[in-house]
């Protein structure tokens, strides 16, 4: 028997009646979706229509799959990237930018030595001159760096792996999660893999990137504030210490790089806005060090440029072809900067 | 615009009903699909859809010039190549060879090199840029029947399904639809919805995950996997690219087939091949026959001696694979492919020079044919994939050197590169089974399964946030 072939009405009934299965089996992540669009009227239309569409789906008992599903993957979110890397480090690049020096514990017992050190100011929210104690790690006790964020995370972290290699006294963690924030926990709760991050790797470093998806609503207590509203900034502010100190209250220094500037202005500038946040929350918190990734992807006019100069004098291309991500080259570069954070405080085994 | 996103169902939404409303008013029908393409092109970039414009307005009258006049119409033909190639060159070339001489003068000691600038490719410029040479060439050897009006060729250079990433399309295959109307009253929707489905789930469910949570890494820091993750990661990379474009392809051909526009095919289980001549007949489909009528015979082809016919090949693959990219590690994938495939002729060659009969593998031997073409494939995917020619050195050495290290790929990523090559092995009639199956239930039902499957791709085993699709790059 061939294949029967189907009237136009009759394809439309099929297109239509698969958007409203669709979209009603997944009327609630669509309505979390719509929620996390830019203020607009669109933005109001897509709410009004998810929003009644989810109403519809729950009554209809259509929203169970998925909620069986965000239920399961609330214990392992399988499209989150996590790697352990065994390897080494080199210290060289840029100048990083350090708030504080640290301590950090657990470092090979009785191969502490003593020097001095000082922060360079070029990127630094602050700079300081201490005598300090820079723990050494070895390769049967290696540094352990967790590296956590959205998708600018992901060539910084396979940019930390490539120093890993080369210096098997660091094991390096990757855990980075497309699209995700600390605006939306309903999307992705860092929070919660912060904290298994912290419970299973045991990291001494914890480094993180946010910023690529947060110019967008927040739901706190009951409300919806808008971007870079006054009770947003409050509230982001907030989310943005706990995060830090959820890795420092367990010992680990922190170390967070700042997003580069964009090749579209209008992000450039949220990025500079969001920046600012992570900042003042990491000049708040002795643990904390702050690594100017805006001015660190400059041109020496302070101009976004894809290609940027290498610690090796060479001209490298550092983004994508979407003027937003980093490429191998810009991974190194950023990882070289965390690399020279890291050398102020702790010594790796050659 | 991508295909698998709201903005996009909207957007099909409305093209599908105005464009049946129309299908009785020919040019209306034609002048609705012109629109419709120029506002998906647009939502890249309204400066790409000038360009687009300008293609198209400079192909349509030297192939009008070329028909009006009798003398020096190579001369015409050669301008139209030349002014196609030109915003490809800009765009795509230009970073590339300015980056090379920086680099060149600077190891001479010498200054004066071209900047380099912050070049935004136009999506789909390359496709762009065979329909319309594939046009002026077709004009040039009287192979177009009737010349089109501006408003069907303009459609035929950006008609929607296929602007961004083909597949590629010939004038002969396209402009006869357009002329004549969609006047069928009958859709073969089930088809068109499965592909859509099959697209989807190769892109989001195969090729998403595996791109994530295996190949970045791999080829972003192979020295930190061992062997066994490194092959399986190679592996990976061969299902990843496969499940991507010809996700992409089964989606345009579906949608263009609810609007009553038929495409060819593009791609059948590659994989299977036991050659790679027969690879590149299953690869990518229409780019082979596109580089066979287009560079391959212009070239001389195989009319003369064994020599000239291996070094066109060579040269054919040599420029498919500079196509594909601006980067050394392009051309060394498309000059192993040129060889690889000259080594095959010269081995038939000698089959024939000895009058032995063809060989026809059979049992083992087309296990081990199969194995061997796939394996060569891979090796080349390693410099398509790296971003340099040392990472990919890197990948290579570290297959050999790190077989004592504890592998950590995961089952899943495992389960996923067996699923993307092995389902290529499943009988052709199990999908035209499936395909009629579907076909014979009421629409309702139809829609009811085909919400659910999708759902459950993207909903449940979808990764959050598509990666692009890799040949919209190119």
């Amino acid at each position: 028997m061939r294949r029967r072939l189907l009237r136009l009405w009759q394809v439309a009934v099929v297109i239509v009646v698969t958007v409203l299965v669709g979209t009603l089996l997944g009327a609630e992540p669509l309505h979390s979706r719509a929620d996390s669009l830019d203020p607009s009227p669109w933005r109001t239309a897509a709410l009004a229509v998810t929003g009644s569409l989810a109403e519809v789906s729950e009554f209809l008992h259509l929203d169970r799959p998925w909620k069986w599903a965000a239920g399961s993957s609330e214990i392992d979110e399988p499209s989150a990237v996590s790697t352990t890397v065994g390897t080494t480090t080199t210290l060289a690049g840029h100048a990083g930018s350090t708030t504080s020096s640290h301590t950090i514990p657990g470092s090979a017992a009785g191969s502490t030595i003593s020097s001095t050190t000082t922060a360079s100011s070029t990127t630094t929210t602050s700079s300081s001159t201490t005598t300090t104690t820079l723990p050494l790690f070895t390769v049967k006790e290696p540094l352990r760096v967790l590296m956590v964020g959205d998708s600018m995370m992901m060539m910084v972290g396979y940019g930390m792996m490539r120093q890993a290699e080369r210096h098997p006294a660091m094991k390096v963690q990757v855990a980075t999660k497309v699209s995700s924030g600390l605006v939306r926990p309903d999307f992705f709760d860092w929070p919660k893999r912060i904290a298994r991050g912290l419970s299973e790797f045991h990291p001494h470093v914890t480094v993180m990137i946010f910023g690529g998806n947060e110019k967008q609503t927040m739901r706190h207590e009951g409300k919806t504030l808008e971007p870079f509203s006054e009770a947003w900034s409050t509230e982001y502010s907030r989310r943005v210490a706990d995060a830090i100190a959820m890795s420092t209250d367990n010992g680990a220094q922190v170390i967070w790089v700042g997003m580069p500037i964009m090749r579209s202005p209008k992000f450039s500038e949220t990025c500079r806005r969001l920046n600012a946040f992570y900042a003042a929350a990491c000049a708040e918190n002795p643990d904390a060090t702050y690594i100017d990734g805006y001015s660190l992807f400059a041109d020496e006019q302070g101009q976004y440029s894809a290609y940027l100069i290498d610690p090796a004098g060479q001209r490298k291309l550092m983004r994508e072809k979407d003027g937003i991500h980093l490429t191998n080259a810009g991974g190194d570069r950023a990882a070289a900067a965390v690399m020279e954070v890291l050398r102020e405080s702790v010594r790796l085994e050659k | 615009m991508l295909f698998p996103t709201w903005t996009f169902v909207a957007f099909f939404a409305i093209v599908f009903a105005a464009g049946w409303a129309l299908v009785r008013r020919r040019r209306a029908w034609q002048a609705l699909m012109l629109a419709a393409s120029y506002f998906f092109y647009a939502f890249w970039g309204s400066e790409f859809a000038l360009l687009l414009a300008g293609y198209t307005v400079v192909n349509y009258l030297l192939g009008i010039a070329m028909v009006a006049v009798r003398r020096r119409r190579g001369w015409l033909l050669a301008l139209a190549v030349v002014v196609d190639l030109l915003p490809l060159a800009f765009y795509k070339y230009y970073g590339f060879f300015a980056f090379n001489l920086s680099e060149l003068l600077g190891g001479l000691g010498a200054q004066g090199a071209l900047p380099l600038l912050d070049l935004v490719v136009p999506v789909g410029i390359s496709f762009t840029t065979f329909r319309g040479i594939s046009y002026v060439v077709d004009i040039y050897r009287g192979n177009v029947q009737q010349q089109p009006t501006l408003l069907e060729f303009s459609l035929f250079m950006s008609f929607f399904p296929y602007l961004a990433a083909g597949p590629i399309v010939r004038n002969s295959e396209l402009l006869p639809q357009f002329r004549a109307g969609v006047s069928r009253r009958r859709i073969d929707a089930s088809r068109a919805l499965y592909l859509i489905t099959l697209g989807l789930a190769k892109k989001v469910v195969i090729g998403d995950f595996l791109a994530r949570n295996l190949v970045d890494g791999v080829f972003a820091a192979p020295g930190h996997y061992s062997s066994l993750d490194v092959v399986i990661g190679i592996h990976a990379y061969a299902a990843q690219i496969y499940c991507d474009f010809s996700g992409y392809t089964d989606m345009a051909i579906g949608v263009a087939l609810l609007l009553g526009v038929s495409l060819p095919r593009n791609f059948d289980r590659p994989y299977t091949a036991e050659s790679l001549r027969e690879f590149w007949r299953r690869w990518h489909m229409t780019l082979s026959r596109w580089l066979r009528d287009y560079l391959y015979i212009p070239l001389g082809g195989s009319r003369g001696s064994a020599l000239v016919t291996y070094r066109n090949v060579i040269m054919t693959m040599l420029i498919a694979g500079i196509w594909h990219g601006a980067g050394w590690t392009f051309a060394v994938w498309g000059l192993l492919h040129g060889v690889g495939q000259a080594v095959e002729h010269a081995l038939i060659q000698r089959r024939k020079q000895r009058d032995l009969p063809p060989v026809v593998p059979s049992g083992i031997g087309l296990v081990v044919r199969r194995i061997v073409t796939l394996e060569f494939v891979c090796l080349a995917w390693i410099f398509f994939r790296a971003d340099s020619l040392s990472t990919a050195g890197d990948v290579i050495a570290r297959t050999f050197t790190a077989w004592g290290a504890a592998p950590s790929v995961s089952w899943l990523a495992v389960l996923a590169v067996v699923v993307g090559i092995g389902f290529q092995y499943l009988p052709g009639r199990l999908t035209q089974w499936v395909e009629k199956t579907i076909s014979l239930r009421s629409p309702l039902l139809q829609g009811i399964v085909f919400g659910a499957v999708l759902f459950v791709i993207v909903g449940l085993l979808g990764a959050e946030g598509m990666t692009r699709f890799i040949y919209i790059g190119f």
